[in-house]
C-alpha cells in the first residue's frame, strides 16, 4: 500500500513536474515590440554617357540642353513605400568637355508633376571626378517623394558655344540611391 | 513584422529537437520503446495504449541562443540583445521541434513473436539559421559592399503527418531479438527548402556607382498541403487533421532493429528508424527562381526618337535572365532517418521476472551503459552521446538517469520512471533537468509521458 501511494505520488510528480518545478527567469515577450529593423539599402540608379552629337536634334541643330525621363517604380513596393524614412541620392560625373554643364534631377509623379527636385548644380569643365554632395531627403519633410514614379535628368550647356558634333569627348553620369527603412516601429 | 520576429525567436527558442528520446530508449520494456527499436525485448502477452494518452512527447532545442537571451527583463535594449544574438549565430546553428501524439498503440504476442501496431501524429520542424539572408534583411547591403550574401544557407523543413505502423519482433533465441516496422506516412503539410544556390553581391560598378550581382541563383521553396487547388491557402484545421490519415500525399518507411545479449549481463542494441519518404503530389506549390543577373541601374539614352520604357526593359531583362515562378510538380521528401545504438552492462541483485506463458526471465537491479543517437539532416548527421544508469527498484518500478552530450548541451541530465500498477503502466521522463531552474535559458528540453495497459 505504501508502495502504491508512493508510485501515485511519483506519477503526479511527473505530470506536474514540467509545469511546477521548471521555472524561468523574468521574461517579457512584449519587448520585441520595441525592436526595429533598420536596413540601409544602396542601389544603382540612373547612368548615361553622352557624346557631343546628343546635343543635336534631328535637324542637326545644337540644343541648349538634353533631357530624358526614366520610370522609377520602386515605391510601388508596399514595404518600401510604407517604411522608408530617408533617401540619399549620390551623383558622380566625369566631364571631358571644355565647358561646364548644369545638371538637374527631378522626381516626378504619375502625372508628370515634380515631387522633389535636386536643384541644378554645375559641373566644371574638364572635371573628371566631380562628386555632388549627397542629397539627403527626409521623408517626413518630403512626403510626396513616395509618389515618385519617374526620374527626369536634364543636362544643360549654358555656354552658348558651338559643339563639334564629331568630337568624342564624353559626359559620363552615374547615380545611386540609398534607402533607409524602419520596419516594426 | 513584429509578429514574425516574435514568432521567429519563440520558434527558435522553444522549438524541439527531433526525437532523441534517450531516456525512453530501451527502458523498462515499455511498448513505446518498440517505436525506437522494433527489435527491443518485450515480455508481455499484449498491451493497449490509452488512446491519445499512451505517448505524448515534445522535444525542444536550439543552438546559438536561448529565449532568455532576448526576452529576459534586464534593462538592456532589445535592439542590442537581438543584434548581439544575430551576430553570434552561425550558419550551423539551428532550431528543431518534434512532437508526437500516439492516437492508438497496441500489441499482442504470438509465441515468440510480438506484433504491435498503431497510429500517431507527428510534427517535425527543422531549420538552419540563414545568416546571410537575415543579415541582408536586418542590415541591408549598404555596409557590405563586395560581400556576397549566400542563399544556400536557406535550409528548412517542416512536416505535419500521421503515421500508421505495424511492427513485428521475434525472439530468435535467448540472445537475439530482431524486429521491423512498416510505416505508412500521410502528410498533411510539408514546407521545405534545400540545395539552394546563389549569391547577391553589391559591388562598385564601372558604368555606374554600384552594381547588383545575382550569381548562379537556383532557389526552390516547396510546399505541399498548404495551398489548395483554388490557389488559396488551406486554413481549415480539420482539413489538415483529415489529411494525416490516408490523405493524398502518402509515403512509406521502415524501422529495423535488434537486441543482442553477448552474455547475461552485456547487451547490445541497434536500430534504424524512419528510413522512408513521402511522395507529395497533391496541393503542391513550389516556388522557384533560377539564373544570374547584373543590375547596373537604368541607362538613359537621350534619344528623342526612341521612347524606351526603361523600367519595363529592366523588368523584362530580369525575368528573362532570372526567371521565377511556381509549379505543382510532385516531389519526394525523405524522412529524417534516425540511428540508435546502445551498450548496456547489467549488474547487482539478480531477479526473476514472470513473463508470458508462465516463463521467467532473469534481470539485474542495476545497469550502466552508453547510447549513441544520430539523425540525418541536410548539412550532415547530428550526433548525441548518452551515458545512463538504470535501476529496477522492484519488478514494477524502474528508473533511468541519463547524461547526454550533444550540440545543445554538455550537461544534459535526464530522468525517467516507469511504474506498473496492476495492469496499468505509467511512464514519464524529462530531459535537461539541470536547466529546470530557468527553462528559458535552456537550449534543449524534452519530455515524454504515457499510460498503457499491459498484460503478462
Amino acid at each position: 500500500m505504501h508502495l502504491e501511494m508512493f508510485l501515485k505520488k511519483i506519477v503526479v510528480w511527473f505530470i506536474c513536474f514540467f509545469s511546477m518545478v521548471s521555472c524561468y527567469g523574468d521574461i517579457d515577450f512584449k519587448q520585441i515590440e520595441d525592436y526595429t529593423l533598420t536596413p540601409e539599402i544602396v542601389s544603382p540608379l540612373i547612368y548615361f554617357t553622352v557624346l557631343p552629337n546628343k546635343f543635336f536634334n534631328g535637324a542637326n541643330i545644337q540644343q541648349p540642353f538634353i533631357e530624358d525621363i526614366a520610370d522609377f517604380r520602386a515605391f510601388e513596393d508596399n514595404t518600401l513605400r510604407g517604411n522608408v524614412v530617408k533617401i540619399v541620392i549620390d551623383v558622380e560625373i566625369k566631364n571631358e568637355f571644355d565647358r561646364s554643364f548644369g545638371a538637374q534631377i527631378d522626381l516626378l509623379n504619375e502625372e508628370g508633376e515634380v515631387t522633389y527636385t535636386i536643384n541644378r548644380f554645375a559641373i566644371p569643365a574638364n572635371d573628371l571626378n566631380y562628386v555632388h554632395p549627397s542629397e539627403e531627403i527626409l521623408i517626413e519633410d518630403n512626403f510626396n517623394v513616395k509618389d515618385a514614379t519617374k526620374v527626369r535628368v536634364r543636362v544643360t550647356d549654358s555656354s552658348a558655344r558651338a559643339i563639334d558634333v564629331n568630337d568624342t569627348t564624353e559626359f559620363q553620369f552615374k547615380s545611386s540611391l540609398k534607402v533607409f527603412l524602419e520596419l516594426g516601429a | 513584422m513584429k509578429k514574425i520576429i516574435t514568432l521567429l525567436f519563440v520558434f527558435f527558442g522553444i522549438i524541439s529537437y527531433s526525437q532523441n528520446k534517450q531516456v525512453l530508449y530501451d527502458f523498462a520494456e515499455l511498448p513505446q520503446t518498440l517505436l525506437l527499436n522494433p527489435g527491443a525485448e518485450t515480455n508481455y502477452k499484449f498491451h493497449v495504449g490509452v488512446p491519445m494518452l499512451s505517448g505524448l512527447s515534445l522535444e525542444i532545442g536550439s543552438t546559438g541562443f536561448t529565449v532568455s537571451d532576448i526576452f529576459t527583463i534586464d534593462n538592456i535594449p532589445v535592439q542590442d540583445k537581438v543584434t548581439r544574438v544575430l551576430s553570434g549565430l552561425t550558419t550551423k546553428d539551428h532550431i528543431k521541434i518534434n512532437t508526437q501524439i500516439e492516437v492508438i498503440n497496441a500489441g499482442f504476442r504470438v509465441d515468440k513473436n510480438y506484433f504491435s501496431f498503431g497510429f500517431y501524429e507527428e510534427v517535425d520542424a527543422f531549420s538552419y539559421f540563414p545568416k546571410d539572408p537575415v543579415k541582408l534583411i536586418t542590415d541591408g547591403n549598404s555596409a557590405f559592399l563586395n560581400r556576397s550574401f549566400n542563399f544556400s544557407q536557406i535550409v528548412y523543413k517542416v512536416d505535419v503527418l500521421g503515421v500508421l505502423h505495424f511492427g513485428a519482433s521475434r525472439e530468435i533465441n535467448e540472445k537475439l531479438t530482431i524486429g521491423g516496422r512498416f510505416k505508412i506516412y500521410s502528410s498533411a503539410a510539408n514546407l521545405e527548402s534545400s540545395r539552394n544556390t546563389g549569391t547577391f553581391t553589391t559591388t562598385e560598378g564601372t558604368n555606374n556607382i554600384y552594381n547588383h550581382n545575382l550569381d548562379n541563383v537556383d532557389l526552390n521553396f516547396r510546399t505541399s498541403g498548404i495551398v489548395g487547388d483554388d490557389n488559396e491557402y488551406i486554413d481549415t484545421p480539420e482539413t489538415y487533421l483529415g489529411n494525416t490519415f490516408f490523405g493524398s500525399n502518402l509515403g512509406v518507411g521502415l524501422d529495423i532493429g535488434f537486441t543482442y545479449h553477448s552474455s547475461k549481463q552485456l547487451e547490445f542494441t541497434g536500430s534504424i528508424v524512419d528510413f522512408g519518404f513521402v511522395n507529395h503530389k497533391n496541393n503542391v506549390k513550389t516556388a522557384t527562381a533560377k539564373g544570374s543577373y547584373v543590375f547596373e541601374g537604368v541607362e538613359t539614352t537621350f534619344d528623342e526618337n526612341d521612347f524606351t520604357n526603361y523600367w519595363d526593359e529592366f523588368e523584362e531583362n530580369f525575368k528573362r535572365q532570372l526567371p521565377s515562378g511556381d509549379n505543382s510538380d510532385s516531389y519526394i521528401s525523405w524522412r529524417p532517418t534516425k540511428v540508435n545504438a546502445s551498450l548496456k552492462y547489467s549488474y547487482g541483485e539478480r531477479r526473476s521476472l514472470e513473463c508470458y506463458r508462465n516463463t521467467h526471465k532473469d534481470f539485474y537491479a542495476n545497469a550502466l551503459g552508453v547510447q549513441l543517437f544520430s539523425v540525418f539532416r541536410p548539412l550532415g548527421p547530428q550526433l548525441a552521446l548518452t551515458g545512463f544508469y538504470e535501476r529496477a527498484f522492484s519488478k514494477k518500478f524502474h528508473a533511468k538517469f541519463t547524461y547526454t552530450l550533444d550540440e545543445y548541451s554538455f550537461y544534459n541530465i535526464g530522468a525517467g520512471l516507469s511504474a506498473q500498477l496492476g495492469a496499468i503502466n505509467l511512464y514519464g521522463m524529462v530531459d535537461n533537468i539541470a536547466q529546470f531552474a530557468d527553462i528559458a535559458a535552456s537550449n534543449n528540453v524534452s519530455f515524454q509521458v504515457g499510460v498503457n495497459v499491459i498484460f503478462n
